[in-house]
């Protein structure tokens, strides 16, 4: 082609001056690449920060994460005891620095309100291992390890700025740290951690271990079993990741020789390491990808569409692009036309489109916040320019190899005899093809945004065996400053009695944990019962603990099925008694009555957290309540009586027959006057909750659905676009069958076909793309 | 991962070809209301 910038600058003001007299054309053009463009050139700024940016951790690429999973027993993350770190520690030369970390929930009182935090309990190392700096003072380092440090805290840099609004004047605070039942703490704020991305848990605070009385039992530092840390590790200079994994599998695999009962066979305990930042992005990537399959998708629907109007333009331009050929222009020289035209449209389209971008990102950065908190912190930067000009490069140039260029060696020579528009058959050929295109493309996006629709009503419909909507939950952890363990039951006891005197309200209880929204207290322990017989090679089935007050049946509407809910009676120095739920009674004493038999826990862990094996008699028999998945499957819960095994959670439960959020306030006040440092927070309904958990789901449905119905309105424009274009080619055809007898209605009946046929086939094209799509997702997965 | 319900997929085939059947029908009713003498004479 020949390519002089002074003859392409002259065909670009051609091109604008064309441009000016089709202004509907240019416009429809320009604010159709403005949508395929934009929404590509969003997204792929949304997938580059969060899938590609490198965290904010120095040397991140260095820094792995190691886990330990039992996906023999369903579970992906079953983290580490101590004696596993040192053995892991101890074994493994090619990690240079390891950092440990557990989640933990304290009371915290004298920061602001009393109120339930998560935090992170870490060693001395971890902030070294992370590579992390503080914004204030100083973070949690070797000096403060030990039993005899004093306690010290670190806040998050969300924390500090979103509820301590920044404050300057917070270092040197102490605040009172409780572990529930474990006892109280005292911890000093020495710093503030610089903006980073919350990993393994989204904390309010981080402190050093000794503010855990937990974490320096003895059962915490001997126990094998007892697993709640996470471990981090930094590769040694000359190590590779493939080389550390093969000396985790090698330690991994001594350890669980030398403590043989400590692994059980079913489990299938294993070692991975994965490079942190892969491993934070690991819940997004699918989601980011999809959506960028997705965009990708608008953007070839995008092109057609306007591939098919350049099409036609190009057809009632034929007269003028044959003259110019007839009189010496060559096929290059038509084509640079054809190519500036096309490079002032996608160029003003892309222009457009990345403008738009910019909200665009900042909608979509909330979205994807739910699945990955990095697209929290997204920034616009250059890359978004970049993809915009790359793919209205790309557009121009397709877009302007499409038409065809009338030549001397057709048929019909440069047809300038030809006096109305002249549709040929390659032509033809053409526009249906880009108009299967964009049929085929939109049939993608409306069948996925179809699945994720009916999935998400799927969970909506699901009704779990509680009364969820009339139910109000409140968290009300904990707090044993001060108290003894029967005085905390007392404080339970009293306030179920209070809030039970306040107007509207039907029944109260306490309980452990709220339905889908406490999923960190879901532990499950093995046990056995009267008569149970284990088959050959077969463990003690695992089942969900929960301590409940009496009344906790009857406040979330619960069916009890056989038995009796628990009552005044069942107290710590009577018989040990249980409640179970009816896959419990099924799956221990099929066929067989369950009432007043016997079960008991055996589990070797129970031995760390202060269980005992005595058995204990089933009083009662109760529906399944699966408060860990939103379609509720059968579950194994085995519940146990507040005055017999002490509260870990501390969630209050009030059924109501008036305004649920109405008693938040009087509870408030009533719990305070009771103990003005008790912490009350998260009151919400059981429904409300249900439907937090639905939020990223209705989500998905709606982006995809907004990407479908989008696609579906070009698509269709598409179509009508091409049947109109060609019904105007061929009036005189019309004209004629009309004068010879045709019926209009035929005539209507046969464009109406050839749309029909266009999008049966342009679906079947789609069908057989979703199924290839279906199979690369199987095999990634 | 198991094999999505077939209605979803069913049923946007529908929808698409629903709305391309209406699409046709603005130029369906163009073509079937053409003058036959402007046709003819605009030849």
């Amino acid at each position: 082609m020949n390519f002089k910038p002074a003859l392409f600058l002259n065909d670009l003001k051609i091109a604008l001056r064309s441009l000016m007299r089709a202004k509907g054309l240019a416009i429809t053009v320009i604010l159709t690449l403005a949508l395929g463009i934009g929404a590509n050139a969003a997204i792929f700024t949304l997938v580059r920060g969060v899938l590609l940016r490198p965290l904010v951790n120095r040397d991140e690429d260095r820094l792995i994460y190691i886990r330990q999973r039992a996906p023999g027993i369903g579970t992906e993350n079953t983290y580490f005891s101590v004696p596993e770190l040192k053995d892991i520690e101890s074994g493994v030369k090619t990690i240079s620095e390891f950092g440990d970390f557990s989640t933990i929930s304290f009371t915290m009182v004298g920061l602001g309100e009393p109120r339930e935090v998560q935090a992170g309990a870490v060693g001395g190392t971890y902030f070294d291992v992370m590579r992390l700096h503080p914004v204030l003072g100083r973070l949690i380092g070797p000096q403060d390890d030990g039993p005899k440090a004093a306690g010290v805290v670190v806040l998050t840099y969300r924390f500090w700025s979103s509820a301590l609004h920044s404050d300057p004047n917070v270092l040197g605070k102490t605040v009172r740290l409780g572990s529930g039942v474990m006892g109280t703490r005292s911890g000093t704020i020495i710093g503030v951690l610089e903006p980073s991305i919350p990993y393994p848990a989204d904390t309010e605070i981080m402190a050093n271990v000794v503010t855990s009385p937990h974490h320096l039992s003895a059962t915490m530092i001997e126990g094998r079993v007892h697993r709640m840390t996470e471990l981090f590790g930094r590769l040694a200079p000359d190590a590779t990741l493939e080389q550390t994994r093969a000396e985790l599998r090698t330690v991994y695999s001594s350890m669980m020789s030398q403590n043989p009962k400590d692994y059980s066979k079913q489990a299938d305990s294993q070692i991975s390491a994965t490079r942190l930042r892969e491993q934070i992005t690991s819940g997004a990537r699918t989601i980011l990808l999809v959506l960028l399959a997705a965009s990708g998708l608008v953007f070839v629907i995008a092109v057609s569409n306007v591939a098919n109007l350049i099409l036609a333009r190009s057809v009632r331009r034929e007269g003028e692009l044959s003259i110019r050929a007839a009189l010496g222009a060559s096929t290059a020289t038509l084509r640079r036309t054809l190519l500036a035209e096309s490079l002032l449209l996608c160029g003003a389209g892309a222009l457009l489109g990345v403008l738009s971008a910019r909200p665009m990102v900042a909608v979509l950065a909330r979205y994807a916040s739910r699945f990955s908190i990095r697209a929290l912190d997204l920034t616009v930067d250059s890359s978004m320019l970049w993809v915009g000009a790359g793919l209205a490069m790309i557009a121009a140039i397709l877009l302007a190899f499409v038409p065809r260029l009338p030549s001397a060696g057709s048929s019909q020579g440069f047809g300038l005899a030809a006096g109305s528009v002249r549709i040929t058959g390659g032509t033809n050929r053409r526009l249906r093809l880009f108009a299967m295109t964009q049929i085929a493309a939109s049939f993608l996006l409306l069948a996925g945004a179809s699945m994720l629709l009916k999935t998400l009503l799927d969970m909506q419909n699901a009704r779990p065996n509680l009364d969820a909507n009339r139910v109000l939950a409140v968290n009300v952890p904990v707090d044993s400053y001060g108290k003894k363990p029967e005085e905390i039951n007392h404080f339970y006891e009293e306030t179920i009695r209070r809030v039970s005197g306040l107007p509207g309200v039907d029944a109260v209880a306490v309980g452990d944990a709220v339905p889908w929204r406490d999923t960190q207290f879901n532990f499950q322990l093995q046990f056995s019962g009267d008569g149970h017989v284990k088959g050959p090679g077969e463990e003690d089935p695992r089942t969900q603990v929960r301590t409940v007050s009496p009344g906790f049946f009857a406040a979330l509407h619960v069916p009890i099925v056989e038995g009796r809910d628990f009552n005044d009676l069942d107290r710590q120095d009577k018989e040990p008694v249980v409640v179970i739920s009816q896959s419990v009674a099924q799956r221990m004493f099929p066929g067989r009555d369950p009432l007043n038999r016997h079960l008991w826990w055996t589990d070797p862990v129970i031995k760390f957290i202060g269980m005992e094996p005595t058995p204990r008699r089933i009083v009662g028999v109760v529906a399944d309540i699966d408060d860990t998945h939103v379609i509720p499957a059968p579950t194994l819960t085995v519940y146990d009586p507040m005055e017999q095994q002490g509260l870990f959670g501390g969630r209050l439960f009030v059924h109501t027959h008036s305004n649920p959020y109405a008693l938040v306030t009087p509870i408030t006040q009533l719990i305070r006057s009771m103990s003005a440092d008790q912490p009350i927070e998260k009151a919400a309904t059981l429904e409300d909750v249900r439907a937090e958990v639905l939020t990223p789901d209705r989500l998905n449905s709606l982006v995809f659905g907004g990407f479908a119905l989008v696609a579906l309105a070009i698509a269709v424009v598409g179509v009508a676009g091409v049947l109109a274009f060609s019904v105007s080619a061929r009036t005189r055809e019309f004209g004629i069958r009309l004068a010879i007898g045709s019926q209009p209605s035929r005539l209507l009946a046969g464009v109406i076909r050839e749309g029909a046929v266009m999008a049966a086939a342009g679906i079947a094209a789609g069908a057989v793309g979703a199924s290839r799509a279906w199979r690369v997702v199987i095999c990634w997965t | 991962m198991k094999m999505p319900s077939p209605l979803p997929v069913v049923a946007s085939a529908f929808i698409l070809l629903l709305a391309a059947v209406a699409a046709s029908a603005l130029p369906a009713a163009r073509a079937a209301r053409v003058d036959v003498i402007q046709a003819l004479r605009a030849e």
